[in-house]
């Protein structure tokens, strides 16, 4: 009995202490963002940067998986350019988002989320797994019943790039449904009496 | 059903204050003040005492439930 409640006060003082952890890190948090006098990207514009940042990794991804498989499924002759052409799009495509990424951080200070923006992420996400596993199945089912296929042969050396890609896309759809919440919000919104006041 | 009403944007006209700088002081963005004042957004309960501290209000002051008829 004793052991027992020894180890409900352990549990109850760690969960104090992380609270406490969590509080000071969001207020040095806060104290940060105040002294930044860099310019303010919004979190709207946050959400179109990661839509971007996400499709473009994602292709890369994806094409780095599936190379092999488009080379082995292209006439011989074309073979050589196409093994040239995949790895130099993947480059540049990587190198211009990370730099542009970099670009953009180092210019502006990224707005905080608030309690309406992370509820608004978090209603974001849960349409944007449910959409993603959608469009999934309705992918196998056109694979297997339109197509006719009998068989998918999944690779080990394509099906890292392919998850990678995957996971990128459905970051970029959960930032696009977030980015239509947001819109559908603003349209409620626009008769604010801000610009006046300003 | 309760409807929701706030009485933010009085209580700011009435202390000349713009919605983007009480978003400030409670820490939140202006679109979720501009919510908050159309009664689009139910705040948590941290906000609510938050903006009634800045009007040095009670919650019930800023925030009204009233049941409809």
């Amino acid at each position: 009995m004793d052991n027992v409640k020894s180890l409900k006060k352990r549990i109850y003082d760690e969960k104090i202490r992380s609270e406490e952890r969590k509080k000071k890190i969001s207020k040095s948090n806060i104290e940060k963002y105040m002294k930044d006098k860099r310019k303010v990207i919004s979190v709207r514009e946050q959400a179109v940067l990661n839509v971007i940042e996400a499709f473009v990794l994602g292709t890369v991804f994806i094409l780095s998986g599936i190379r092999d498989y488009i080379i082995e499924n292209t006439v011989e002759e074309n073979r050589n350019a196409i093994w040239g052409v995949i790895p130099f799009v993947n480059l540049v495509l990587a190198v211009s988002v990370l730099f542009g990424v970099l670009y953009i951080e180092s210019k502006y200070k990224k707005e905080l989320d608030d309690e309406l923006s992370l509820r608004n992420k978090t209603t974001a996400n849960s349409i944007g797994w449910i959409l993603m596993a959608l469009i999934t199945i309705f992918a196998i089912f056109f694979y297997f019943i339109i197509m006719n296929h009998k068989t998918l042969v999944i690779r080990s050396e394509y099906i890292v790039g392919v998850a990678l890609g995957y996971f990128m896309f459905i970051s970029g759809v959960c930032n696009i449904v977030f980015l239509i919440i947001d819109w559908v919000n603003n349209i409620y919104d626009n008769d604010n009496d801000e610009v006046e006041e300003d | 059903m309760a409807e929701f009403t706030t009485r933010i944007k009085e209580l700011r006209a009435s202390r000349n204050m713009k919605q983007g700088e009480l978003a400030e002081i409670v820490g939140v963005r202006r679109e979720t003040i501009i919510r908050l004042e159309k009664g689009l957004y139910n705040p948590s309960l941290k906000l609510a005492i938050d903006i009634a501290r800045v009007f040095e209000c009670t919650v019930e002051e800023v925030f009204v439930f009233e049941e409809n008829k």
